[in-house]
């Protein structure tokens, strides 16, 4: 598995600085795109990927997306403040959800407008609330924005069967096909969710994804 | 306990994300129809909060934001700049995402530094919740927290973000209750979904309830909910793992 295909991300905070800190020291020995953190946790990533290529992506409005958009596009500019070099703000699904589109774009072309140019501006779209053609849309606008790359969950939900038990959601290559569709090639796809296997990394990459995000970019990458 | 009641010590929060517009207005003003005890909303839903709110010019529902829900990993200038908001807003409280990072870390000067920058910030203008994660927490980490909440004037302690992060136990509201409940109140948040849970909490000391089945279990009318498989959503009957 190539590096390069792979962010590492912690998607909770109840964690502790040692698990910040391995998070880091494995991106940087595994040469992975980048490590996806909270904003409060960018200083201790600072210290050990400052002069690597691993870059720092941070999450902005997680994971409900409430805020609003003056809000979020200043959460963003804190965050670069702060150190990060890319931002993976979430968008405001229920406006998904009520097919109010301008609201979204409205809100990522502000995101992005508010940042440097050599920022990298991400936008996590929670397909698991979405149906195809609301997913397909935001693609859409998301590509009129602008911003650099799609993510397609924040990873933190699961389902429930008919007897009641929790299912995973996995990433699919499903998702990915549909997001590269619509958004003609303009815009970066990032699966986001559960990737626990290299297979599954693969599949996704072959796919079309861009970058393949996971909390388990170890076992991803073989070790 | 009667409906009345806990309809009174409900608090509401419609922002997740599979709800649609309507679906949001329509649990903030019922929500005041029932008089329930507060509704939380996400920044962003805050106008439509207030102008929903002018209906109903009697109310006694407090209504209040969210600020860093629920992880608490923003910066602490983020933070205070959304309390600020919450503040202009002239909002009754704010559900303060706590900077667990740290506190796991044991790094309580951060933890307190994050939360006195807030409470400072809002100078006694509205209330605030810390989210506190006790399902996440040793005995001796909660006591560390609610001294470090009451020696900063903070006077509600809401137990958990809810979701699927742990459900709550009686014996966390008890524990809590026993020896900080002259002084703290109790907030209940994290998967209590029955009438007998709600009530053995009150029992134990819990004095509010956050939960996303206040039509089930105040008043056993269905709620909203959503089937991530069939991406479809609805009022209909309570469908979860807890049986």
């Amino acid at each position: 598995m190539d590096g390069r295909f792979i962010e590492s991300r912690i998607y909770e905070t109840p964690k502790t600085y040692e698990a910040v800190k391995c998070l880091c020291y494995e991106a940087k020995e595994m040469q992975l795109a980048s490590v996806q953190v909270f904003p409060c946790m960018i200083g201790i990533c600072k210290k050990i990927l400052d002069n690597t290529p691993v870059k720092i992506n941070a999450l902005i409005s997680y994971p409900h997306g409430g805020f609003s958009i003056e809000q979020k596009a200043a959460e963003a500019k804190e965050a670069v403040e702060a150190g990060a070099e890319e931002i993976e703000a979430v968008v405001n699904t229920r406006e998904i959800k009520s097919h109010n589109y301008d609201f979204v774009l409205r809100e990522m072309s502000a995101v992005k407008k508010a940042l440097p140019e050599n920022i990298v501006v991400k936008f996590i779209i929670e397909m698991e609330c979405l149906t195809g053609e609301e997913a397909a849309e935001t693609a859409r606008v998301a590509a009129k924005a602008g911003i650099d790359y799609i993510s397609t969950s924040t990873g933190l939900y699961h389902a429930l069967d008919s007897s009641r038990n929790d299912v995973t959601l996995y990433a699919s290559a499903e998702d990915v096909k549909l997001l590269k569709d619509a958004c003609g090639g303009k815009v970066k796809v990032q699966s986001v969710g559960y990737v626990d296997t290299p297979e599954l990394a693969q599949s996704l990459i072959d796919a079309g994804a861009d970058l393949v995000s996971t909390e388990f970019a170890a076992a991803v990458m073989g070790r | 306990m009667y409906d009345k009641e806990m309809y009174e010590r409900a608090c509401l929060s419609p922002f997740l994300d599979f709800c649609t517009n309507d679906v949001i207005e329509l649990e903030m003003r019922d929500g005041f129809k029932h008089n329930v005890r507060s509704i939380i909303v996400e920044a962003y839903q805050v106008p439509l909060l207030k102008q929903i709110k002018k209906e109903f010019p009697d109310t006694a529902t407090r209504i209040g934001m969210t600020d860093g829900y629920p992880f608490g990993g923003m910066t602490t200038k983020t933070k205070v700049r959304q309390a600020l908001y919450a503040c202009d807003e002239k909002l009754d409280e704010i559900d303060l995402g706590i900077n667990i990072n740290a506190l796991m870390s044991n790094d309580w000067d951060t933890v307190r530094d994050d939360l006195k920058a807030v409470k400072d910030a809002v100078d006694g203008r509205l209330n605030i919740a810390p989210v506190s994660w006790l399902v996440k927490l040793s005995l001796a980490q909660i006591d560390r927290l609610c001294e470090l909440y009451i020696d900063l004037g903070i006077t509600t302690l809401k137990t958990s973000a809810g979701l699927h992060f742990g459900s709550m136990k009686v014996d966390h509201v008890d524990y809590v209750h026993r020896h900080y409940g002259d002084k703290l109140d109790i907030e209940v948040a994290g998967r209590c979904r029955t009438r007998e849970t709600a009530e053995a909490m009150h029992n134990a000391g819990a004095s509010y309830f956050h939960m996303s089945q206040w039509r089930r279990i105040c008043g056993n009318e269905h709620d909203y909910a959503f089937d991530y498989l069939s991406k479809t959503g609805g009022y209909s009957e309570y469908k979860d793992r807890d049986k």
